[in-house]
């Protein structure tokens, strides 16, 4: 990986790997995730994706993109821990001219968005508008999402984490092409930008290409507000016409990331984790049940799809797991490892993967690629991980309950 | 990338596709069997993908994960497949992988057991807008058949599950020339094809005698289910109507023509969205079956009735106009060019490599066939579109 600043605040990784017939390439625009402009960053994507100076309409930027072998490019709004990016994103063949070509496609798309009587096309941030206020209510649909999105937003209430990367619905109205387009010249002169580039190039000819990105130092802070305490706690129920029953819960841990990374993985991220063995294979509660470990804050999130009759049980069953994880045998604990090295080194194979792991890397410290995690990983003691569940309890359970009656009322 | 295909001992249809640099190794054992059968119970195919993972004594789970491989088992209309990937000690992943998937073992206990883990992961698909709405489609375009039968069952199918049934399915149709292995990763061909060779444990047993596909007719033409979403959401499909066409030049020839008519570089589809009658979750696929094969459209609108209008209408404008050559060539060079990039992941060849093994299509058939398509095998295609041939499926709030 060769890591180099465009300029002060503009940095690019590029990451060469042969063995893609493609190349990959996020340009990402760094905002602290804040109620004030959440709302704005979101509607932004929607915008620019719609047209820019050159390719006035939506079509002719996927024209453009289908003539360079069918390359992909999206302007998309991402939410990562407490931080919004705006990732203006492009893959394409490295054949030809291509990746210039593409390179060239996206730096439109960034510097000279199209613009009507001092802000931008009314008409765009109408149709961007209407998407928006869309997608805000989409969040119901998917309501496995649905439950993870609710849980943080009530267990981290106060925190940027615990703002919806959407947006929202309440703040679209006053949003007028003007403000907005005064907001995209505002964050695009002073937020940090990186430049994640992945794949099949030439790092002395990216490097050419990059060159457009040059607008300017800036000085990019991106502290995140903490404030844990304002976050709510205990279990929070909500009906819904579902017919299985969604729960996510989760609670904090601190410490060190590669050791929480390591328990994680034995409580519930395998498919032979503690909680897929007990939950789901003795017991049959569950098709799925699992668990993850947050890098943005060292928290862990459980995830199961369950029937409200069983909700005590589960939860039972995975405290109980907490309290008996200082049990985990050496063995456990190698063969968890070795399985969490061996993700890490799979993220090699493909290139989102290897962005989304740097990008963490950038975000929150620790290791920008797979070797750098899996050193992480090795250094983690046996005990330490032992140790991590210590006292720890579900500390906000958020349960999406399904219709009909529960086995106590019938 | 190289690819070696030769039959292993027991008849077993064998892929090997060396990815030079990959980390990966996959292996998948598949099975022609899948949901879309004919006198089964529905269900019975991914019920048995289930139970096979069981064994005498072996945790066929613990055992790839002591090894740092992950396995894994999906079922779909014609093909139940069994997967792991590792990065290093393949030739014992290989042989985990071959011994269980030819030496289940289950009572009708554990059959039982697993009608709740089967119950709730029914539940599960049955909360998911866009599985109900792709799979109501499915229903919806075929009167007789068997792809209409959703790949889980329902909870009232599984419940009529039991042991002998499953067993006398897997006897039937776990056997070597009805199977296929695809190992791809950074494994030098040959050396692979002996260890496979020499692992292969599963009994030889005949292919099973293809069917010609039943009579068929659209068996409604709209499917409607309200759900706790947002905003409605559809799949309008037509159906296949002419199955002689090679499975190459079906896929080939439909993917081109569905991108012409409203892929997001026409004015059509740039016309739909800019009235907000699209959005940008619209996509469209080709469905390719042995026995059966669909143009599917999928999005999310207030109005898909809007959307059939406007894709007849462009079909007919084409049948008068034609279609003009940049056009044409800027689609066929993006359809090869994502063709090509799939071969960037390692899952993605061995899912494609299995689901074309029982398909008798090559790769090669598929990069030859973009290479010499022209405008008039393309325009042919239109006859797709008619107003008798096609379903609608609509999931509303």
């Amino acid at each position: 990986m060769e890591i180099y600043d465009i300029n002060q605040g503009i940095r690019a990784y590029l990451i060469p790997k042969d063995k893609f017939s493609v190349c990959c390439m996020s340009v990402l625009v760094k905002r602290r995730l804040d109620r004030g402009e959440v709302t704005m960053n979101a509607l932004l994507a929607g915008v620019l994706r719609q047209g820019c100076e050159k390719y006035p309409e939506i079509t002719d930027i996927n024209k453009a993109a289908a003539e360079l072998d069918g390359a992909k490019t999206d302007i998309v709004n991402m939410k990562k821990g407490g931080v919004q990016l705006l990732d203006f994103y492009t893959e394409v063949l490295n054949n030809n001219d291509n990746l210039r070509r593409a390179v060239d496609l996206v730096g439109e798309l960034v510097l000279r968005p199209l613009k009507e009587d001092g802000g931008f096309k009314k008409a765009y941030v109408d149709r961007a508008k209407t998407e928006l206020r869309a997608a805000i209510k989409a969040m119901k649909d998917d309501k496995r999402e649905y439950a993870k999105n609710r849980l943080i937003s009530e267990m981290f209430a106060g925190e940027s984490f615990g703002i919806y990367g959407d947006g929202y619905e309440d703040d679209i109205d006053k949003i007028t092409p003007v403000k907005l387009f005064e907001h995209y010249r505002r964050i695009i002169g002073e937020s940090g930008i990186d430049i994640i580039v992945v794949g099949n190039f030439d790092s002395e000819k990216i490097k050419e290409y990059l060159k457009q990105f040059d607008i300017g130092g800036r000085k990019a802070d991106l502290k995140e507000k903490e404030n844990p305490g304002e976050g709510k706690t205990g279990r929070i129920t909500e009906d819904m016409d579902v017919t299985q029953g969604k729960l996510c819960a989760g609670f904090r841990c601190g410490g060190d990331y590669y050791t929480l990374v390591c328990a994680n993985e034995i409580l519930g991220r395998s498919a032979n984790s503690r909680l897929f063995t007990n939950v789901r294979e003795k017991e049959g509660l569950c098709y799925y049940i699992t668990t993850s470990a947050l890098r943005c804050n060292n928290a862990v999130l459980l995830q199961a799809g369950i029937s409200k009759d069983n909700l005590d049980r589960v939860t039972e069953l995975v405290e109980k797991e907490l309290s008996e994880f200082w049990k985990v045998s050496d063995d456990e604990i190698n063969t968890a490892k070795a399985n969490i090295i061996k993700n890490y080194e799979l993220t090699d194979d493909r290139p989102e993967s290897i962005m989304d792991l740097c990008l963490g890397g950038i975000l929150w410290g620790g290791g920008l690629d797979s070797a750098e995690a899996a050193a992480g990983i090795k250094a983690v003691s046996n005990e330490d991980i032992r140790k991590t569940f210590k006292d720890k309890k579900l500390e906000t359970i958020y349960f999406l309950r399904e219709a009909g009656d529960t086995d106590e009322n019938s | 990338m190289k690819i070696l295909e030769r039959r292993l001992k027991n008849g077993t249809k064998c892929y090997i596709i060396y990815k030079k640099g990959y980390v990966m190794k996959q292996a998948m054992f598949s099975v022609n069997f899948g949901a879309a059968e004919k006198g089964f119970v529905p269900g019975l195919a991914h019920f048995l993908e289930h139970k096979v993972f069981e064994q005498r004594e072996l945790n066929v789970f613990d055992a790839f994960s002591s090894r740092c491989a992950d396995v894994n088992a999906f079922t779909n209309f014609n093909t139940t497949a069994f997967y792991f990937n590792c990065c290093d000690k393949f030739e014992e992943n290989l042989k985990t992988l071959l011994d269980f998937t030819a030496n289940p073992y289950f009572d009708e206990e554990s059959v039982e057991r697993e009608k709740g883990i089967i119950g709730e992961e029914i539940k599960m698909y049955d909360d998911d807008p866009w599985w109900q709405v792709y799979f109501n489609l499915i229903r919806a375009m075929y009167s007789e058949n068997p792809v209409k039968n959703s790949i889980a069952g329902t909870v009232e199918d599984i419940r009529k599950i039991n042991r002998d049934m499953l067993m006398d399915c897997y006897h039937k149709f776990y056997c070597g020339e009805n199977s296929a292995l695809v190992i791809c990763g950074d494994i030098e061909p040959e050396k692979a094809f002996y260890l496979a060779d020499d692992l292969i444990t599963i009994k030889q047993g005949k292919r099973r005698m293809k069917t010609p596909p039943p009579a068929d007719e659209i068996d409604k033409k709209l499917i409607d289910v309200n759900m706790e979403i947002s905003k409605p959401i559809f799949n309008i499909g037509f159906r296949e109507n002419d199955l002689n066409l090679s499975p190459a030049d079906r896929l080939c020839t439909s993917r081109i023509l569905l991108d012409l008519i409203i892929g997001e570089s026409t004015e059509l589809y740039g016309d739909l969205y800019s009235k907000g009658v699209l959005d940008r979750d619209f996509s469209m696929e080709y469905l390719l079956g042995g026995s059966f094969g669909a143009a599917i459209f999928s999005g999310v609108s207030d109005n898909a009735f809007a959307v059939i209008d406007s894709i007849m209408k462009r079909v007919n404008e084409i049948k008068l106009r034609g279609i003009n050559d940049s056009d044409f060539e800027r689609t066929v060079s993006k359809l090869k060019g994502l063709f090509l990039k799939g071969f960037n992941s390692i899952d993605g060849i061995a899912a494609a490599q299995t689901d074309y093994a029982f398909k008798d299509i090559e790769f090669a058939d598929v990069y030859n066939k973009y290479n010499n398509i022209t405008k008039d095998e393309v325009l042919n295609r239109l006859s797709l579109f008619s107003e008798d041939n096609y379903a609608l499926s609509l999931v509303e709030p």
